[in-house]
């Protein structure tokens, strides 16, 4: 497991150093967010792989590769990786705060669409439940270390996903991309976190 | 109804504080007054069926009698209003149930531990000390909250003592605290604020394997951790005994406080059955040693 040290000092802009929570303490909380961050890429992953597992053909084919879909609500993580490191801090904080507001409801929608259509698969709901938890203590963490940073975050989400009539596939394609991009900003937010 | 009482008392069923004080008050009916020839002086107070000392009566007037009690915890259910008509005979006018008990005292001693049940299964139990008993129907709520969001309520079963939450989130600050509320007041434990990372109790390694190595002083141990490295890293404490002797000696702290899942142990006798035991817990020291885990024997090769 990687081991991370922080120095605030750096980070600290004049009008955060006010806010409620000490140098020490910001760095405690991002050390403590890049271990949930670590945590969440792991869990996305086997997500991932979970679901796909449960929705049949052509999901569980070797080469199915859909183009990547955009979710309503959900900002996809489309900056390339050169823009992303060149971006501040409190940039990609600001991305990753706006991902992680509207993923927690997201999730929440695949999970009870799967209770439907995959009543039986118990570990992929208790999966979706904990990656829907994992990312409200995510948005969590990130509004207390942007707070500290001096960071506004984004606008409440207005997320949702498909209305009732879009059909099994349409509806398992949907949880799909919900679940991959959730674990394209599990891995976006890792990197993030082991910049600051 | 057929028949008509004769009077009542106030408060009707009062539920007070044990050891506080209480006054009521019987109120004849005029009717009954002309009819019977009463008044509120032949008033006679009863708790179940022993008198109730004069002194503590007071006549308000001629329909009106009030008992006071200096400290409920005398007092008992029921309290009887009752005359002493023409002719001797005491006659009930009416009688109230009285409910004694205490506000729940402040939970003290508030304390967690997340036991790992499973690979990915994690149970938080908070215990506390509920403090005096109430006489009471007492309500015991577990709260928690994280720093932007309220978590739902824990509802002991069966205990008024501890609580055991399934959704444990790792990473993610906890705030915990106890409330404790029944008819006579509320009471609030202090609240506590931690990682539920800190305070893991793991599974004990598992699979644990014993091999000789080319050295007849050297066991090789393998094993496989039962949390995951994502949650976080161990340090063990190794225990190994000859497999006849009763006493165990352990492998020193320091050369097992990185997070690992194999150690070979050595100084040991050649040609020899050694049993050895391990336990995990986090590296940093934070929460609590795992159990130990079933023992495996292994023998040294010839010298």
């Amino acid at each position: 497991m990687e081991v991370l040290t922080v120095d605030p000092a750096n980070l600290l802009s004049p009008a955060a150093s006010s806010s409620s929570l000490s140098q020490q303490e910001v760095a405690t909380k991002i050390k403590q967010t890049h271990s949930l961050t670590v945590l969440l890429k792991h869990c996305s992953e086997q997500l991932l792989a979970e679901y796909v597992r449960h929705q049949g053909e052509p999901f569980s084919s070797p080469d199915f590769q859909p183009p990547a879909m955009a979710v309503p609500g959900l900002p996809s993580p489309s900056v390339p990786p050169e823009a992303w490191l060149a971006l501040s801090d409190g940039k990609r904080l600001w991305h990753l705060a706006a991902a992680y507001a509207a993923l927690p409801g997201l999730l929440g929608s695949v999970r009870r669409q799967q209770a439907e259509l995959n009543p039986l698969a118990s570990e992929l709901h208790r999966q979706l439940e904990a990656a829907a938890r994992q990312c409200r203590g995510l948005a969590g963490n990130l509004e207390r270390i942007m707070g500290a940073l001096g960071v506004t975050g984004p606008p409440p989400p207005s997320s949702s996903l498909g209305g009732p009539t879009t059909g099994a596939f349409l509806a398992k394609l949907g949880g799909y991309h919900v679940c991959r991009l959730h674990r394209d900003w599990a891995m976006r937010s890792h990197e993030a976190l082991g910049l600051l | 109804g057929l028949v008509q009482s004769c009077g009542y008392i106030i408060p009707e069923s009062p539920l007070l504080t044990l050891g506080s004080n209480f006054t009521a008050l019987c109120i004849l009916n005029e009717s009954c007054l002309d009819f019977g020839n009463i008044h509120a002086n032949q008033i006679i107070w009863k708790i179940k069926s022993s008198v109730v000392p004069k002194e503590q009566y007071r006549v308000i007037n001629r329909t009106v009698s009030s008992v006071t009690f200096s400290d409920t915890s005398t007092l008992a259910t029921p309290l009887t209003c009752n005359v002493l008509a023409d002719g001797q005979i005491e006659q009930n006018i009416y009688g109230i149930a009285v409910t004694l008990g205490l506000p729940p005292e402040k939970p003290e001693n508030l304390s967690c531990v997340v036991r790992q049940m499973s690979k990915n299964t994690f149970i938080m139990t908070c215990t506390w000390n509920p403090g005096r008993d109430t006489f009471l129907a007492t309500d015991f709520r577990l709260k928690s909250q994280w720093p932007k969001e309220t978590l739902p309520d824990c509802e002991p079963q069966g205990v008024n003592n501890s609580c055991e939450i399934s959704n444990v989130q790792f990473f993610v600050n906890l705030e915990v605290w106890v409330e404790a509320k029944n008819a006579l007041g509320k009471a609030e434990s202090e609240h506590i604020n931690f990682d539920p990372v800190d305070i893991v109790k793991p599974l004990p390694p598992r699979n644990l394997i014993v091999s000789s190595g080319e050295l007849p002083t050297v066991l090789k141990l393998s094993w496989e951790n039962q949390i995951s490295v994502v949650e976080m890293e161990l340090k063990f404490n190794i225990r190994y005994r000859i497999s006849d002797s009763p006493d165990w000696m352990e492998v020193p702290p320091e050369d097992t406080a990185s997070h690992r899942t194999s150690f070979t142990v050595q100084s040991l006798m050649p040609y020899t059955k050694y049993v050895f035991s391990l336990r995990c817990m986090k590296k940093d020291g934070l929460g609590s040693w795992s159990d130990w885990s079933k023992e495996k024997s292994g023998v040294t090769s010839e010298a």
